[in-house]
This record gives C-alpha cells, structure tokens and sequence, in this order.
C-alpha cells in the first residue's frame, strides 16, 4: 500500500515538527510512507470565493498525490476541502475522476489509525489530565473520540467546544483582531480547564492558538499525531 | 473590530443556552424548509391570495418598495388615527426600516412595549439580537436608567425593576389606542396574521389596542394553517428552544363587536426582498428570524449585531443577505464574516444550508475585490508549484499580517 | 376515563405539566365546580374577572360563587379593572400536540379575562381536546377567520441579564380543569 502525507502548507509553514512527527510515527508503526513535495489544497481560494486559483490548487493537487493508495492529513478541514469542494471545482475538468476517486482515500490520522491500525496498539504513558480541542470540522469524527478515550482512559474526554478558535485563512488575513479576539475565549476555558495537555486534530487550530497564547502561558497544546508519535507520551505496542 | 465585553459577554452566554438545547429532529428543518420553499417558489400567487383574503375580512393592504415608503405609510396611518403615543410589539423590522427614528422626527412617540426594546429606548442602546433585544444591558445600567426615566427609588434586583417595568408597561397598555406590530407570519389562505413572544406583550396590544397597523416582510407569508403550525414550531424552537410560544396572537380582520381592534392596516414591505429573490438566494429568503444562527456563530459573538449595519439583519443570515437587499450601504464584504466553522449548519430550524450561502455570497464578492487581493492570489497562483518559494512566502505573509 | 379522546387527554395532560402548568381532572360537574370555588376561596379573592361563556359552561356555578360573595366582572374596556389577580375564562380548544389551550371568538375583548390577571383558571371541557391547530380549525364550521389566542404557558420575559422573570405581561400561573362530558354527570 502506497501511502502519502499530505502534510497541508500551514504545518510546513509553522510547524515543521509536526510534519516530523507524522513520519516518525508512520515510520514506528512499520509503514512505508512518502511525503511529496506540495504546497496547498486550495482552501484558502475557495474560501475567499475565488474559483480559478482554488481549481489551479486543486489540479496540482490531484496531480501530486493520485498515485497513492492513502493521503493522511493533520487536518480535517483540509480534508473537507479535498474530499467536499474538489470533485465540485473540478467536475467539468480532465481531472474529474481522479479527483473524486482520490476523495475517497484522504483520510485524517484518526480515521485512519482507528480504521487500519487499531486503537490498542497506543498504549498512554503520560501522566496528568489530558483535555482535547476539537478542530470545528473534524467535531463530529467518531474516530478521534474513540482514539482519545483510549488516550485519556476517559469513556467521553472532556472536549471544549463552544466556540471556533477564529483560525480561517480569510479571517486571519481580512479581520486579524477579530481572529485574534475569538481566540480568547477558547485559549481562557484551556487555561481554566486545570488541564496539563490539551491535543487539538487540526493543525490549523494548533498554529492559531499557539500564536495567540505565546503571551499569555496555559496548558501544553500539541497535535494528536505529535502525542503519539512522542515515545515520553505514548507507546506503540506490535500488532497482537 | 470585536464589540464591547458586556455584548461579548451576554452573547457568549446566549451561545450557551443554545448550545445546550437538544438537537432539532431532523423531520423539522425539512419539513418546515418545504414550507417555506413552497411559498418562495410562487411568492407573487400567495401575496395575491393574502391580499385579497385580508381585504376580504376588512383589512386594508397597502405594499412599500423600500423603508422610507414604509416610514411613510406607517407614519400616515398613525397620523389619520389622530394619536401621537403609538405602542410598538418587538420585531426586527422596525430597525431595517428605521421607524423609531422617522416616527420622532414626525413627531409621534413609539413606545416599545416588549420589556427588551423598552429597556433600549430607556438607555439609548442598540439591540443585541432579533429575539434577546437587551441581555447585553448591565443590570446597573438599566437600573438608574429606569429611576431616572420613571422617578423610581433605583434598585439593583432584577425582580423588583422586572416588577417596576410591568407596571409601567401595562398601564401604557390599558391606555393603548394605536398598536404598530411587526408581524412573524401573514397566512395566505385566510388572511390573517401571526405574531409569537413568551411574555405576552403581543396579545395585549391585540386585545387592548383599537387599530393596528401591521408590518409584514413579503417573504413571511405561509401558505396556510398547518405550514403556520409547523413554523409556529421551527420558530419556537429556533428563538426559545420550547416547542411552543407561550403565546401565540392570531390577528383577524376588524372585530364587529365594541372591543378590539375597529381598523387593521397590512403594510406589505419589499425593501430589497425581490432583489434577494432574482439573485437566487429564495434559499436565504426561508429564514423565519429565530435568530438560532446568530445565537451559535462565533464570529456573532464577537462583533455583535451592529457590525452587520445598524438597520441590516445579522449573523450568518445578514451576512448572506445584506449584500444583496442592501448594496448601497456597504455590505459587501459581509460574507467573509465568517471562519468557516460551520456551526451554523445544524441549528437552522428551516434548515437553511448557511455554510453554502456564505460560500456563494463570496464567490459573487470575488468579482468586486480590491486589487490587493487579486495581487495576492494572482501571487500564491503563481507560487504553487514550488514549495520552496511557497512555504517561506506564507510565512512572511503571516508575519505581517500578524504585525498590522 | 372510558371517554374515545382519553389518548388526547392524557397526551395534553402530559405535555402541560411537563412544561409546569397545573392542571386537574374534576370526575363531575359538581366536582369541577366545588374545585373553583375552593381555589378562589384559598386566593382570597372577592372578585375576579370572568369571561362571559365560563361560568355558563359549568351549570350553577354563578349561583355558586354569588353564595360564597364572590363578584364575576366582565371585560369591558370602558371600566376594566386591571387589579383583579385572578381571572376566569373557558378554551375553545385544548390542543394535545403542543399542550396548548385556544382562544377563540368574534370579539379579541374577551381574551382580557386569560392576558390582566395573575392567577387564571381555565374550563377545557374534555370535549374540546383536539390533536392540533389543523384538527381544530377543521372541526369549526366555514365562518369568517376569526382572531386566536394559543396560550402554551405563562407570560416569562428574561430581558433582564437572563433572569427569568414570570407573570411579566400575563398570568403567572394558569391552572387548567379538565370538565368531563356532561352526559357522565347525570
């Protein structure tokens, strides 16, 4: 099985160390997988209701990752973006079919580590309260609630959901204050939450609230994938 | 850019009450949304039928293009009733048409009879939101506002000023001669004409009130008595999360007998609701302004109603709307008020697709975008192919973005 | 209850206490009537408003209430008498769906007596019980559209910084009798 990183342009960007760490836990888990070289997905364009970049992105796309069998992303958003919008913005295009062929096989990690790899073989050894973050796509992924209640040995971890932490490409680049602003009310309920951790499944979410709560101090936030690809956190057991 | 902390903060909390409702059934928002669409899809055959079946009971109709219109009628109807205190029910309309203002300016006083807006003409502040007009005023606030307009020793418990405002309110009512009413419904089948609250305010000024003058948007006619039911639901769910107003008003022609209300008026307002409807956005026309969306959007929260325009609609609806019916005003870039979050998608009780509409709404802003804009995708276009360029490209743009 | 629309009773029974109405199963007249006048007396009230078709929908029940030295006003608007706290009124329907009572009437007048008072008592008779507005309105006879009251609780406003505030316009507590068919109470 060929597998690929769609690593998404804000990980490259602003944490490279998430890219890594999405390697090195492919790589413990014994599969071969490649990270091509790319850029975006197109979202950003879409988002702003320009069509003609979103589909440029989009082609490029299709073009860099139909050969594989599986893309993996950080990000469920970005997934929304390649699995929703792209058979759309390229429906009347050559590359049609491979677009919507290749929607089936984006998989976030979750999903894919719960669908192929097993819950089980994480075993936590983290000590302390772990909370999570739910990125505003990804909320209703079953496979991330029951990933993080093996993580947590919680049956329902404790998920903040009120609000969008104001991370949207367009928002951050048209209305930075507003951006910023919604990003308070999330980062005070993580620093009140008396949590030592707090995982977030989008990368998104993990850059903007990291920038906004470099000021500030709270809980450690990392990425799912970061927590299980970092042995002091989780070990990975063989196949039963 | 983000609003006062007392907005944000009672519109946090407002957040969530909603959000600890139970989910909608999913039945209802395709249910009541066919409802609606019925309507839409033959908007002109329905407002006839209204019409005539209004007239037919003793209403008398009239139709406004645009606010001053509207402004103009309302005004003339009050000043051939002789009456210079005029009670009002609480409805969004009002602000799109500015009424308060014009009325002042003709010299007849609006009284709001809804506690919430009551308590917005006493301090001077704009609403919060189409259903929770006042939950942003402080309780001290309000509490020496009412003293100082009613000469009331002031009190800081919410039960006593509560007490105090009901007092005042009812004996406005029993002296209520005129009633301007924004209306939730007009039912084409039989003409008459639906308002819904929790406290009662509307049924008073119905029962108590000798001539009413109505404000219906086009849009908020319903075919007939079961579409009205099922929407009586969506928007009691949507505004309240109850399943039923506890008050609903069904207003029908002038009464025959002594008591009542002798005259009714039906003004019928466009102001840019055609416009929305030959743009395609019939899908957005749905909306029956339970102000759910409003209630769940992050972006909402954060800049309150005003940054959508004093007399525009708000939230995700007026973000999707308020370009189209009202391009003169500087609307434009509404759409991008948003993060992307979809939280608007599930509490819809006509189940409109927002998320879609804000989408489309964008594209169509594209098309109009400053040239810096068009720079900077005409530059991440051109960059795609190479990450090397591209990845230390996104980076300096954030850097300075950040630094703005 | 071997009444056919006992299903509907119970469904409006259900729904209105859900949602924190009071309200009682009189077994007869004479028993709905004794109920009346047992919860004015616990009012302590001398006088109540009263809409004109209520106390005639329960035989003797002016006669009642003039022995216990209780006045029936009636809603005029000339000499309404805002501080009555108690009112009398009858439903033209019971609606089960949503547990809500309908009033109804060529004159909007006489929705005064269920919208002044604090405390209203409300005569559904059992045969009034209708599945929902639809049903209701299809059991009326073609006549003109007449004005409608659906009351599905008490007046509540939280305008204030949320706190809940009950009775803000209209009654604080509506207290619902179920009248049995007459027929039973031979």
């Amino acid at each position: 099985m060929r597998i690929a990183l769609f690593a998404t342009c804000t990980a490259q960007a602003f944490r490279p160390a998430l890219t890594a760490a999405g390697q090195k836990l492919a790589q413990a888990l014994g599969l071969t997988m490649v990270t091509p070289p790319q850029t975006c997905c197109g979202l950003p364009a879409w988002d702003a209701g320009r069509l003609e970049p979103a589909r440029v992105a989009a082609r490029q796309f299709v073009r860099v990752f139909a050969g594989y069998d599986l893309v993996l992303t950080p990000s469920p958003v970005c997934r929304r973006m390649v699995c929703e919008h792209m058979p759309v913005l390229l429906a009347t295009e050559p590359e049609a079919t491979a677009a919507t062929a290749l929607a089936a096989r984006v998989l976030t990690w979750p999903s894919f580590l719960v669908a192929h790899v097993g819950v089980e073989r994480f075993e936590p050894c983290f000590r302390g309260r772990i909370d999570y973050f739910p990125a505003c796509t990804g909320a209703e992924e079953a496979a991330t609630r029951l990933l993080l209640a093996r993580l947590t040995g919680d049956e329902q971890p404790a998920a903040f959901r009120q609000d969008c932490c104001g991370y949207g490409l367009n928002l951050v680049w048209r209305y930075p204050e507003l951006s910023r602003a919604m990003a308070e009310p999330v980062l005070m309920t993580l620093r009140l939450s008396g949590a030592a951790l707090v995982l977030t499944d989008d990368v998104g979410c993990l850059v903007h609230l990291l920038a906004q709560q470099r000021r500030r101090g709270g809980p450690v936030l990392r990425h799912l994938v970061e927590f299980l690809a970092d042995p002091d956190c989780c070990r990975i057991v063989p196949p039963r | 850019m983000p609003a006062d902390p007392s907005t944000r903060q009672a519109l946090y909390r407002l957040g969530q009450l909603v959000e600890r409702r139970p989910p909608l059934s999913p039945e209802l928002p395709s249910a009541a949304g066919e409802a609606r669409r019925r309507v839409l899809a033959e908007l002109e055959t329905y407002l006839h039928r209204f019409e005539a079946q209004a007239r037919a009971q003793g209403m008398q109709v009239w139709r406004a293009e645009d606010y001053q219109e509207a402004d103009r009628l309302v005004i003339e109807r009050i000043r051939a009733s002789g009456c210079t205190e005029v009670l009002r029910n609480h409805s969004p309309l009002f602000d799109e048409i500015a009424l308060d203002r014009a009325a002042a300016g003709n010299g007849v006083e609006l009284i709001p009879i809804h506690p919430g807006d009551h308590y917005l003409k006493l301090t001077g502040a704009p609403p919060l939101h189409p259903i929770w007009s006042s939950a942003h005023l402080g309780l001290r606030h309000l509490a020496t506002a009412m003293a100082r307009a009613w000469k009331v020793p002031p009190s800081f418990d919410p039960d006593l000023l509560a007490g105090t405002a009901r007092l005042r309110l009812r004996t406005l009512l029993l002296a209520a001669k005129v009633a301007v009413i924004g209306v939730h419904f007009a039912v084409a089948a039989d003409g008459r004409l639906v308002c819904l609250d929790n406290d009662g305010h509307n049924a008073h000024l119905i029962a108590l009130a000798g001539h009413l003058i109505c404000l219906v948007g086009i849009e908020q006619v319903v075919a007939d008595i079961a579409d009205l039911e099922l929407l009586i639901r969506a928007f009691s769910l949507g505004a309240w999360g109850q399943d039923q107003a506890h008050y609903v008003g069904i207003i029908a022609g002038p009464q025959r007998t002594a008591d009542g209300p002798q005259q009714v008026d039906v003004i019928l307002l466009d102001n840019g609701r055609r416009r929305a409807l030959a743009a395609g956005l019939t899908a957005a026309l749905a909306c029956i302004g339970c102000g759910a969306c409003h209630a769940v959007c992050p972006v909402y929260r954060q800049v309150g109603a005003m940054a959508y325009g004093r007399h525009a609609r708000s939230g995700p609806i007026g973000a999707v709307l308020n370009p189209v019916m009202w391009p003169e005003r500087r609307t434009q870039d509404q759409p991008y008020l948003s993060s992307g979050c979809r939280a608007c998608a599930t509490v819809c009780p006509v189940g409109i697709d927002l998320p879609e509409l804000l989408a489309r709404q964008r594209r169509h802003a594209a098309v109009s975008a400053s040239w810096e804009e068009r720079l900077v995708f005409w530059l991440w276009q051109r960059l795609l192919p190479y990450p090397r360029l591209f990845i230390p490209a996104l980076r300096l743009a954030f850097r300075l973005v950040r630094r703005a | 209850m071997n009444d056919e629309r006992s299903p509907l009773a119970r469904h409006f029974m259900t729904v209105w206490q859900r949602r924190g109405g009071r309200i009682e199963t009189p077994t007869s007249q004479a028993a709905a009537r004794l109920r009346v006048l047992l919860t004015l007396r616990e009012l302590g009230v001398r006088e109540i408003l009263a809409r004109p078709s209520a106390a005639s929908l329960l035989p003797g029940l002016a006669e009642a209430l003039a022995d216990a030295g209780i006045a029936l006003s009636q809603p005029e608007r000339e000499r309404l008498r805002a501080e009555l706290t108690v009112g009398l009124t009858d439903a033209a329907a019971g609606l089960a769906t949503t547990g809500s009572l309908v009033l109804a009437g060529p004159s909007v007048g006489a929705w005064l007596p269920a919208l002044l008072p604090v405390y209203l008592i409300v005569l559904l008779p059992i045969t009034r019980l209708f599945n929902d507005l639809v049903a209701w309105q299809r059991a009326q006879k073609a006549e003109d559209p007449v004005s409608v009251l659906i009351i599905g609780g008490p007046s509540m406003s939280a305008d204030l910084e949320w706190h809940a505030h009950t009775g803000m316009f209209g009654p604080r507590q509506l207290h619902v009798l179920l009248l049995p068919p007459p027929e039973t109470t031979a």
